[in-house]
């Protein structure tokens, strides 16, 4: 094989690659993750981008916390749900970065 | 034009660093809920108002605090963004904020206010704005055009 269609077939490899790396990424940044609060409390949903999407409290049991009890639970369970969300992501875009072999 | 690309790397490393220790607060428009988050956008603090968990809609909440959090990282990427840009754009000029005698994670207004954009306050344009204005923005025709009293085409 000539030096120009190796040159020519690495670069296709590469663009393919890169795609596959995109197209991950793209689906693992969709993807979402509920987090249950502790105590029937509710849930709270982020993307896989990182966004917070939802956050649901149950009333009746929102009633026997105080606000600042509140405020830490939602706080814990967003930043475990955006945790959650990130290393999902992080290892869609792996699991193709391995399957590709790319360094 | 050469690029610097260690320079670069040493800024990008210091603006992230700044970026870590920055905070933005933002508050959903009832109030109920605010919250902050690093010059990452990374959510470090949620305050609930204490007459939620007793009020007449306590369903609200959860909008209140999507709404909070949202307005935080949105001030937070809009401040970083500027700073980025200052880093990458060879017309700007980036320097890291001075240390100051505050607490570590605090800036100089500690908790800024949701709506008031952090200012790139290092960020500043080497070259003087010149106003001028657009030959896309003039009719050269609309003068005659009147004067002959017909329409355009």
């Amino acid at each position: 094989m000539s030096y120009e269609n190796e040159l020519y077939h690495l670069a296709r490899e590469i663009d393919a690659t890169v795609a596959a790396v995109e197209q991950a990424a793209i689906g693992a940044a969709r993807d979402r993750v509920t987090w249950t609060l502790p105590g029937d409390l509710g849930s709270v949903t982020v993307t896989g981008a990182g966004e917070l999407v939802d956050v649901s409290v149950a009333v009746a049991a929102m009633k026997d916390y105080s606000a600042s009890s509140l405020s830490r639970q939602l706080l814990l369970g967003i930043q475990r749900a955006e945790e959650t969300a990130a290393q999902r992501y992080e290892a869609a875009i792996a699991a193709v970065r391995d399957e590709e072999r790319l360094v | 034009m050469s690029l610097n690309v260690a320079r670069l790397r040493q800024q990008a490393d210091e603006l992230d660093a700044e970026l870590e220790q920055a905070r933005f607060t933002g508050r959903s428009t009832d109030g109920i809920a605010s919250a902050v988050v690093t010059g990452q956008g990374k959510l470090v603090d949620l305050t609930i108002a204490d007459h939620v968990i007793r009020s007449t809609h306590p369903q609200r909440l959860g909008p209140a605090v999507i709404e909070a959090v949202s307005a935080a990282r949105r001030e937070a990427a809009q401040a970083g963004v500027a700073k980025v840009r200052a880093v990458v754009d060879k017309d700007q000029k980036w320097v890291p904020e001075p240390a100051s005698g505050s607490a570590p994670g605090q800036q100089e207004d500690s908790i800024p206010r949701a709506g008031v954009a952090a200012e790139p306050r290092a960020v500043r344009r080497d070259t003087d704005e010149v106003e001028e204005e657009s030959f896309d923005q003039l009719d050269f025709l609309d003068d005659d055009l009147e004067d002959e009293g017909r329409d355009r085409w």
